[in-house]
């Protein structure tokens, strides 16, 4: 049909955070959902702030509870929330149990009540919780019965201009031929898996009638301000995506600038490898720091040491953080090991991102950052990793990440977590024994956008930074780490 | 609201809500039924959010306690509709203005310990609406001052 010709569906918001993202837009208007899963996974949580969200004296919500959760508990856990507004009660949100009519009437006493209720309140949205709990309670119940009252409910409430949430527990092996996923118009799944000593919660669009949703499994959280979403697009599907490589970002080291070909193209993404002391921390503060001299603002995450420390080591290396944290042009961003999942702890750098406007990012480390996650999660990680470089410099942000390298004295190893894919770029950093001393060595691997030096340059650290020397041409096998010095130029 | 001994705050609020109820029976002095009706406002509501079943559950309990402290109250029981029944041939009517001040302010109390203070008030305010602003009526039978 000519789009100018078809029905406008509105959305409205979820009132949780991520979750309108994941949906299209929000929860279209009118529509018959179902919200399921298993006990304590937050179906309830998601209706209310749904509820809270949404209500109006003249389009009020009415709560329907049937047999699950007792009323008073579920309100008295509910208020708990940051969005439970008792200033609502009564006026906008209202509570009614039906648990009595189940047990005497069926389900046509249910849909004679829900009608009364409806017709004289007018409601913008109905949740029966638990729906499920309507149908296990009516001995009589068969397929057809069910699916009769589905379909007067359903007509009753898109007719009355309702937007309809029935909540139930539901295992997926129901999915099939129940009558109930079949009549509504979407279905919100749900889940939590225990793994390990962690609790890893996931929620699916199944079904959404009339608009496009983001399909897969998204991790959400639950916390004193609700649930929140973190959508697998992480909020930024469909931005534009700036031209990468239009121009080039300093490293804030000049030779090693000139080895990248003129700087690292703005908006890939580059790792920097190499074991503990040999100064990735340090080339990624230069980095931010060079951008803060041209006015870029930055964020540094930072997994395994404070932010305070983390600037303070900075500032003995010449490189002032603490007056651009001030100033609100560097944000560090320090993620506590505290069983994070990848997508919020993700979400909260592309927040940091938006709100700075960054143009430079630094995550230090991939190895903190995976150790700082659940474990569940740790499987997510390289999928998570890839959703939001690919996110985040498609907005035209530089990426510099660091990762701990275990030395190999035999062999170059480029990357423990196989997250090379992940780059464009690639700067190798290793120690080398040189005639008894234990000297650094920097190598460009690889450069996505063109030419790069293909020098084993030697470099130091000092009061200043890294400071880049010249190419160690008198030895071979550099890259093992126990080089031997060359035999060139003889007959 | 302490279920064991209304706080004076507490049993202001109750006796409020009883004086309410009271003037508009136009029997000043008769505390029982007034709490009664106080009970029965406070059903159709309850009942409605809560269930039945989740009401009855509440006066049940706040009855048991009442009649503990009260012997007087033993008649007094609860009908299959939810409604209190039996406190009508009761002599001592001191005793009995306090034992339904207690009911009531147990059943509060319990109300309040479930879904809390703020929430309990926003149910009390939406049955009584100007239970805080008492008419000098009700100060009078607060009070337990005649009537003139």
């Amino acid at each position: 049909m000519n789009p100018q010709n078809r029905v406008k569906i509105s959305t409205l918001p979820t009132g949780v955070p991520g979750l309108d993202d994941i949906l299209g837009g929000g929860i279209p208007e009118f529509s018959f959902n179902i919200i399921a899963g298993a006990p304590g996974c937050g179906k309830t949580t998601l209706a209310h702030q749904f509820v809270f969200a949404n209500a109006t004296p003249e389009r009020p919500a009415l709560y329907f509870t049937i047999l699950g959760e007792p009323a008073l508990k579920m309100l008295r856990y509910q208020q708990q929330y940051s969005f439970f507004d008792l200033s609502k009660l009564g006026s906008c949100v209202r509570f009614i149990n039906l648990s009595h009519v189940v047990g005497t009437r069926g389900l046509t006493g249910v849909l004679e009540e829900i009608t009364q209720e409806v017709e004289a309140a007018n409601p913008g949205i109905v949740v029966v919780d638990s729906f499920r709990t309507v149908i296990r309670n009516v001995p009589e119940s068969n397929e057809v019965q069910v699916q009769s009252f589905l379909q007067d409910l359903g007509m009753l409430l898109t007719s009355s201009q309702a937007t309809t949430f029935l909540i139930g527990e539901y295992v997926e092996a129901e999915l099939r031929d129940n009558p109930v996923f079949t009549v509504s118009d979407g279905l919100l799944w749900l889940r939590q898996n225990v793994e390990g000593n962690s609790v890893v919660r996931k929620l699916q669009i199944m079904k959404l009638r009339g608009q496009e949703s983001v399909p897969g499994m998204h991790t959400f959280r639950i916390s004193e301000a609700g649930i929140q979403a973190f959508s697998r697009t992480l909020g930024l599907a469909g931005r534009k995506n700036t031209v990468r490589g239009a121009s080039r970002l300093s490293t804030g080291v000049a030779e090693l600038d000139a080895m990248l070909g003129g700087g690292i193209p703005e908006g890939d993404s580059l790792l920097i490898a190499g074991s503990s002391g040999t100064g990735k921390s340090l080339l990624a503060t230069q980095f931010i720091a060079a951008g803060l001299r041209e006015g870029q603002p930055g964020i540094i995450a930072v997994f395994e040491e404070r932010p305070e420390e983390y600037a303070q080591r900075a500032e003995n290396f010449g490189l002032p953080l603490h007056s651009a944290m001030r100033d609100g042009n560097l944000k560090v961003i320090y993620l506590r090991p505290l069983d994070l999942s990848v997508d919020e702890t993700l979400q909260e750098i592309i927040d940091s991102v938006k709100a700075t406007g960054a143009k430079r990012l630094v995550i230090d480390s991939l190895a903190g950052f995976e150790m700082a996650l659940a474990p569940g999660f740790r499987a997510d990680f390289r999928e998570s990793l890839y959703r939001m470089i690919y996110s985040v410099t498609g907005i035209g942000v530089t990426i510099l990440s660091t990762v701990e390298m275990e030395e190999s004295f035999t062999e170059l190893l480029f990357s423990n977590y196989s997250v090379s894919f992940l780059t464009d770029d690639m700067i190798r950093l290793r120690y080398v024994e040189i005639e008894g001393q234990l000297r650094k060595i920097l190598m460009v691997l690889k450069m996505r956008g063109g030419n790069h030096s293909k020098d084993i340059r030697e470099y130091e650290i000092t009061s200043q930074g890294i400071v880049i020397g010249e190419c160690l041409k008198d030895y071979d096998r550099l890259v093992t780490g126990i080089p031997s010095r060359a035999q060139r130029g003889t007959v | 609201m302490n279920r064991a001994t209304p706080s004076p705050k507490h049993r202001d609020l109750v006796l409020r809500l009883i004086a309410f109820e009271a003037i508009a029976d136009g029997v000043p002095g008769s505390n029982p039924p007034a709490a009664f009706r106080v009970v029965e406002k406070l059903r159709v509501p309850l009942s409605r959010m809560a269930g039945r079943v989740a009401f009855q559950a509440l006066l049940t309990a706040a009855l048991r306690q009442t009649k503990a402290r009260v012997p007087d109250f033993q008649g007094v029981q609860i009908n299959g509709e939810g409604l209190l029944e039996g406190g009508s041939g009761i002599a001592n009517q001191d005793r009995m203005a306090e034992a339904g001040v207690l009911l009531i302010s147990q059943l509060l109390g319990l109300l309040t310990e479930l879904i809390g203070e703020a929430m309990t008030l926003k149910i009390l305010f939406a049955v009584w609406p100007d239970f805080t602003v008492l008419p000098k009526e009700a100060e009078r039978v607060i009070n337990h001052e005649p009537a003139k």
